[in-house]
């Protein structure tokens, strides 16, 4: 993203500017962007910000909060992690936000991957923010690391190489690259990966305690700066790769139900995004606590709440009236947006395309009608039997995992967790006739 | 889209319309699908666009794509130095993306669905060309990356022009005296399958057009040695055919599921469609086809050791392929025909018949032919103990069966391989290629060589085909 760009005033008030005011894919990363609304309310009322603050605050060292979340695709996670960021900062927490797609590889991805990713992050952002840590601490968990992964991999010919770089090493950009190095073949997917995995798991309870003598170092300097503690965002985690081991099992549950004891490692407050199927498939409550996944669900825009609030997220990016010819055709988007933020920025932008002046009746209809394309090409005809289960109980367990993942099915929570088809997969003239047979005469 | 409403006439009028409203207006990276079967009518299209929309479209095809390279990689390093603000249009991530092969398939798709974060880094609208089939897996399998799109564009071939089309993305496929599936490579077999499966749902089932699509799919998997999906394939053409009362096409889809049957040793099936193929050809006077099915009993035959009928077989083929001027035919019986000379001890015959085989071959452009008979020859002279030109032979059938994929070719190949140098004592250089070969063989079914394996390992001393299974 361009942050040099001239800053453009929300609500835009053309047809022009509507189309990159709704780009669905670019969250909110400041905290007072006018373009926030807080859904809450409408999303059964607890506050993701407001519930993992509070645990983050009750919880005292030398015990921390470890937190899961998950929620469908577009739902607002990362932008509701801004704001939780914002949030904990404002009360003097220091917070790093790590975003897993970028630096590691999510289509093999490995408890360690993680803790040395997480390691690196905030070694990272305290050297950004200009927090020296204890040169001798660094240099023990360096020559261990280095020892570990870079000898390893350049044998006894380069030994004195790696010497000489460690008399050069006791700073902090050096360990930064350290730990880059054994996150860069982790992110490059060569062989050397399985290789440091290997030796890493081998002394699985050094590499922790090492790392965890780097955060207590962290913590204390930051506590020393005036900061009451140190904690950590994982996103997009819930983008991993899935797969299914030879045992059965999926990597999903062998991550987070299995290593569940190394992720909770770390002497610091940290919240990881799990895939959304986990909430049904594995035992997360016995590892992780009972209360330890936070579900976003979507909104209930059938409820006058829910479109009130969907309709101000629309209000705050656009100026409804210049833009539509009549503001009730904002509230057709809405109901076919299924309570998706992804969705309704997506429908407003499929009703701008090939519109300069003014969005009108016909350009909503026709993206109604793409969208329901979009989600015809999503269901097969085995899933009927699926979709008449949802449409007639109103609720999901496991063998929904698939269709929730492509957000064929939405998960809703107003008083109770409920879940219904998404209106545009409804609105399939097939899956209508399939769900809504003719009366037999 | 039914064609039929006014509503859907008009999407499907404003397609065009809107795709060059969002080149012009969305800012930044935006991920569009463009959805078109025909890849002669994208062609066009993507002219009518390039014409309209008056400034640079960067251009980017992934077939024949280097399967170690990430594709955002490639992608970006190859748009670094491109116009800023330019739209790239990607083709061919269908060639990556084949129905069955679930292995490459899984790779691909993971790999969009985890590196979706890269592909913003370009920073420009990106257009992904793909035809329906293709994109329907995408939007199921890398539901992450799929749902991340701005819009997907439609462009079904239109209803008057489609036979120009669909017959237009085929050219080159049908060229030459051979079929495809004998004298391309495996990469461009990878582009076909993609094609052919595109058109599949552009054509109406039920039609002459549709089985023969059907049937084409399964000579190229055949030749690549995908043995299920072939099958599947000529089961469904040999379905419409018989529906449609095109007997000629019958005979030859039963002919083409009687040699996977062969592949996987069960001689008794394949000799039974053999059979009632040969019966509809001989009814309607099929003369062509029917030299095509006496050859394939012969086989049958030989592998049986009863080379007398083989042979007799071989030389009924052949007498008609030179009768109607079918010098593919006559190549493929000169071949079969010298072996059974060879299995009987008449070597100058059988150097004969192997010279004009390879001529035959070379000349009509069957590669898979070629490949097969220079083995031939690498065995010829191998009997004769001429080690040197036995190698110089194999080397250059291995080379062919390499790029051409035809994985059965490949695994006898190197069971040959593997005996030369076995009996130049360098055994591990052996090992390794029937190794190789075993891999090929598990792989693919294919039951000659893996009874030929099993013996190479009870003549090691080992318990036959489980002394491979524990080395591998």
């Amino acid at each position: 993203m361009n942050k040099e760009t001239n800053p453009v005033t929300y609500p835009v008030s053309s047809v022009a500017e509507v189309y990159d005011a709704c780009h669905p894919d670019i969250p909110l990363e400041d905290v007072n962007d006018t373009r926030y609304v807080d859904l809450t309310a409408v999303r059964g009322g607890e506050s993701l910000v407001k519930s993992i603050a509070y645990a983050i605050e009750r919880t005292r060292s030398p015990n921390f909060h470890q937190q899961l979340v998950t929620g469908h695709r577009g739902s607002g996670k990362s932008t509701e992690f801004f704001q939780l960021k914002a949030r904990l900062e404002n009360h003097d927490y220091f917070v790093v936000y790590l975003d897993v797609g970028e630096t590691l590889d999510l289509g093999d991805i490995s408890y360690l991957d993680i803790l040395i990713g997480i390691a690196k992050a905030i070694v990272g952002e305290l050297e950004a923010a200009g927090i020296d840590l204890n040169e001798n601490l660094l240099t023990e968990v360096l020559s261990w690391l280095a020892e570990k992964t870079i000898i390893t991999e350049r044998n006894a010919e380069s030994e004195g190489k790696i010497s000489a770089n460690l008399g050069l090493a006791a700073n902090i950009p050096f360990l930064a690259k350290a730990l880059a190095e054994a996150t860069g073949h982790i992110k490059s997917g060569s062989k050397r990966r399985e290789e440091i995995r290997s030796v890493l798991e081998r002394e699985l309870s050094l590499l922790i305690e090492r790392l965890n003598i780097l955060i207590d170092d962290a913590r204390t300097r930051l506590q020393r700066q005036g900061y009451k503690d140190l904690v950590v965002i994982v996103d997009q985690l819930e983008k991993m790769a899935y797969r299914t081991n030879k045992d059965g099992t999926s990597n999903h549950k062998e991550l987070f139900v299995h290593h569940a004891g190394q992720l909770k490692s770390l002497h610091c407050h940290i919240i990881y995004t799990v895939p959304i199927n986990l909430i049904f498939s594995a035992n997360l409550g016995d590892t992780f606590g009972s209360d330890a996944i936070f579900v976003i669900p979507m909104v209930d825009v059938n409820k006058g709440a829910g479109k009130e609030k969907f309709r101000e997220v629309v209000a705050r990016r656009v100026d409804i009236e210049k833009v539509f010819v009549e503001s009730c055709l904002v509230d057709r988007l809405i109901a076919m947006s299924g309570g998706s933020l992804r969705d309704l920025m997506r429908l407003v932008r499929l009703a701008c395309q090939n519109t300069d002046e003014i969005i009108e009746s016909a350009d909503v209809e026709r993206a109604i009608r793409a969208l329901i394309r979009e989600y015809d090409r999503l269901v097969k005809e085995q899933d009927i039997p699926l979709l008449t289960r949802v449409n007639e109980s109103k609720h999901v367990d496991g063998s929904f995992a698939d269709l929730l993942g492509l957000r064929v099915i939405h998960e809703y929570q107003n008083g109770a967790r409920w879940a219904d088809l998404h209106p545009a997969v409804r609105a399939i003239s097939w899956i209508d006739r399939a769900l809504n047979p003719p009366a037999i005469l | 889209m039914n064609t039929d409403d006014p509503e859907a006439l008009a999407d499907r009028q404003s397609e065009l319309p809107r795709l060059l409203w969002v080149l012009r207006k969305g800012k930044g990276f935006g991920l569009y699908f463009v959805c078109c079967n025909a890849p002669a009518y994208r062609r066009e299209l993507v002219e009518k666009i390039k014409a309209e929309y008056a400034l640079p479209i960067l251009e980017f095809d992934l077939t024949g794509h280097d399967d170690e390279e990430y594709i955002d990689h490639r992608l970006l390093t190859w748009a670094a130095d491109k116009p800023a603000g330019a739209p790239v249009f990607l083709y061919g991530l269908e060639t990556l993306l084949p129905t069955r092969d679930e292995d490459r398939q899984f790779r691909t798709i993971q790999e969009i669905n985890w590196r979706r974060n890269v592909y913003s880094q370009l920073g420009r609208n990106l257009v992904i060309w793909l035809p329906e089939y293709a994109l329907t897996l995408l939007a199921r399998k890398a539901s992450d990356f799929y749902d991340w799109h701005s819009a997907v564009f439609e462009f079904p071939v239109p209803e008057a022009e489609k036979s120009r089309f669909v017959k237009q993305s085929m050219l080159g496929f049908m060229d030459g005296e051979t079929h495809a599936a004998n004298r391309m490579t495996l990469a461009e077999k990878r582009r076909w399958i993609s094609v052919l499966n595109g058109l599949l749902d552009e054509t109406p089932k039920d039609s002459e057009e549709y089985a023969g699509l059907l049937n084409d799919l399964g000579r190229l998997h055949h030749a690549s040695g995908k043995y299920s999906e072939a099958l599947r394939m000529y089961q469904k053409s040999l379905e419409v055919f018989h529906k449609l009362n095109n007997q000629e096409d019958e005979s030859m889809a039963l002919n083409n599921i009687s040699q996977i049957y062969q592949a996987q040793g069960d001689y008794d099936n394949a000799l039974k469609y053999l059979e009632s193929s040969l019966v509809i050809l001989r009814d309607i006077g099929f003369r062509d086809g029917e030299s095509i099915a006496l050859g394939n009993i012969s086989h049958i035959y030989r592998i049986q050791g009863d080379y007398e009928k083989a042979l007799s077989y071989l030389e009924d083929a052949l007498v008609i392929n030179h009768a109607m001027g079918n010098r593919e035919g006559e190549g493929t019986n000169l071949n079969s025909i010298s072996q059974i000379y060879s299995a009987q001890g008449y070597r100058d015959k059988a150097l004969n018949c192997l010279e004009n085989a390879l001529t035959i071959h070379r000349e009509v452009g069957n590669r898979i032919g070629e490949g097969a008979t220079l083995n031939n020859f690498s065995n010829f002279y191998y009997d004769q103990g001429n080690d040197d030109k036995a190698l110089d032979y194999l080397e250059q059938s291995l080379r062919i069966a390499r790029d051409m994929g035809d994985r059965a070719g490949l695994c006898a190949i190197l069971i040959n391989y593997g005996a030369i140098h076995d009996s130049q004592g360098n055994i591990s250089e052996a090992k390794h290629a029937w190794l190789e070969a075993y891999r090929i063989a598990t792989e693919i079914g294919h039951a000659e060589g893996l009874k030929a394996l099993d013996k190479l390992a009870k003549d090691l001393g080992k318990e036959g085909l489980a002394y491979w299974e524990s080395k591998m």
